[in-house]
């Protein structure tokens, strides 16, 4: 009889290969996670070391990390024209808040 | 006058990862091994950067209690859990959005008898990014030929015995293998290097 053979789909075992490495990681002492970040120069003692990349703060980078937080203006003006003028009030509802306004101030108790 | 760029991530709002590390829910030694994991579990997933939304979402359903961790299992054994399933869930909606791997079995005489089920073996783009995953992680370990052998033989569905057997390491050599494995793993899980 001939010997049955028997094939792995590659998902398969790609499974089970990050299966038994996930299995690595969560065996590890903490003894073996700080020598792994000495190995990488890393200092677990800094909040901002490179090793809390994607868990403290974000791995990816941000457009204000790279770019000057501070623009002119002028460069903000192109967002203007899509996004459309804020609404202006009408005429007769500026009036009467004016109005109101003097009222408002001649209401004032005397000091 | 002058505008500021609002910046895109507002640091004021606390990332799963720290509201879990200040409820003590983990400690930082636990986020490490967690982050190593996501790293693995997101293996062969296409977006860039998958495996820090995974490990956010794991962490964000153990907070909001839409998974129960069961009394004595560890926290990081239990997001590990979460991770993987993570994992399944997605290919699991990518071939349903794909939509074209289904099965049909006809019946030989009555039509509305035919069955049309999901087809359980992976498209041809999985197995392709499978095995594209296999050869990037036989890379890391690809100056030690005793991890290789191991990692062949995981793949294989080998218990740690048989590998050892099949590779004829003794089982201090064995030992020390895996050990090196295991740094190798934590090493690449610290960094956040494209693959």
């Amino acid at each position: 009889m001939r010997t049955k053979i028997k094939r792995i789909p590659p998902d398969t075992a790609l499974m089970r290969i990050m299966d038994a490495l996930a299995q690595e990681a969560i065996e590890a002492s903490d003894e073996e996670v700080t020598e792994a970040a000495a190995d990488l120069r890393m200092d677990l003692n800094s909040r901002e070391s490179a090793a809390f990349a994607g868990l403290t703060y974000s791995a990816r980078p941000q457009m204000s990390e790279f770019f000057s937080v501070e623009v002119p203006k002028s460069l903000q003006a192109p967002t203007e024209g899509i996004a459309g003028k804020p609404p202006a009030q009408p005429a007769d509802r500026q009036r009467r808040s004016k109005r109101l306004r003097i009222a408002i101030e001649r209401k004032r108790p005397e000091k | 006058m002058k505008h500021q760029i609002p910046p895109l991530v507002d640091k004021r709002v606390l990332r799963p990862a720290q509201t879990a590390l200040a409820l003590a829910l983990v400690d930082q030694m636990d986020l490490l091994r967690i982050k190593a994991i996501a790293r693995i579990y997101a293996r062969g997933l296409p977006q860039d950067g998958a495996w820090e939304d995974m490990l956010q979402e794991a962490l964000t359903r153990v907070l909001t209690g839409s998974r129960r961790r069961p009394e004595g299992v560890a926290m990081v054994v239990f997001v590990a859990g979460i991770l993987r399933s993570l994992r399944a869930d997605y290919w699991r909606r990518a071939k349903r959005e794909s939509g074209d791997e289904r099965l049909r079995i006809d019946h030989q005489r009555d039509e509305s008898l035919a069955l049309e089920l999901a087809d359980p073996t992976p498209g041809p783009e999985r197995a392709l990014s499978a095995r594209q995953e296999i050869n990037l992680i036989k890379l890391l370990f690809s100056d030690d030929r005793a991890v290789l052998k191991i990692i062949d033989g995981l793949g294989d569905g080998l218990t740690a015995e048989q590998i050892r057997l099949s590779t004829r390491l003794s089982k201090t050599g064995y030992d020390s293998a895996r050990r090196r494995m295991r740094r190798r793993v934590l090493r690449e899980g610290m960094t956040c290097e494209p693959r």
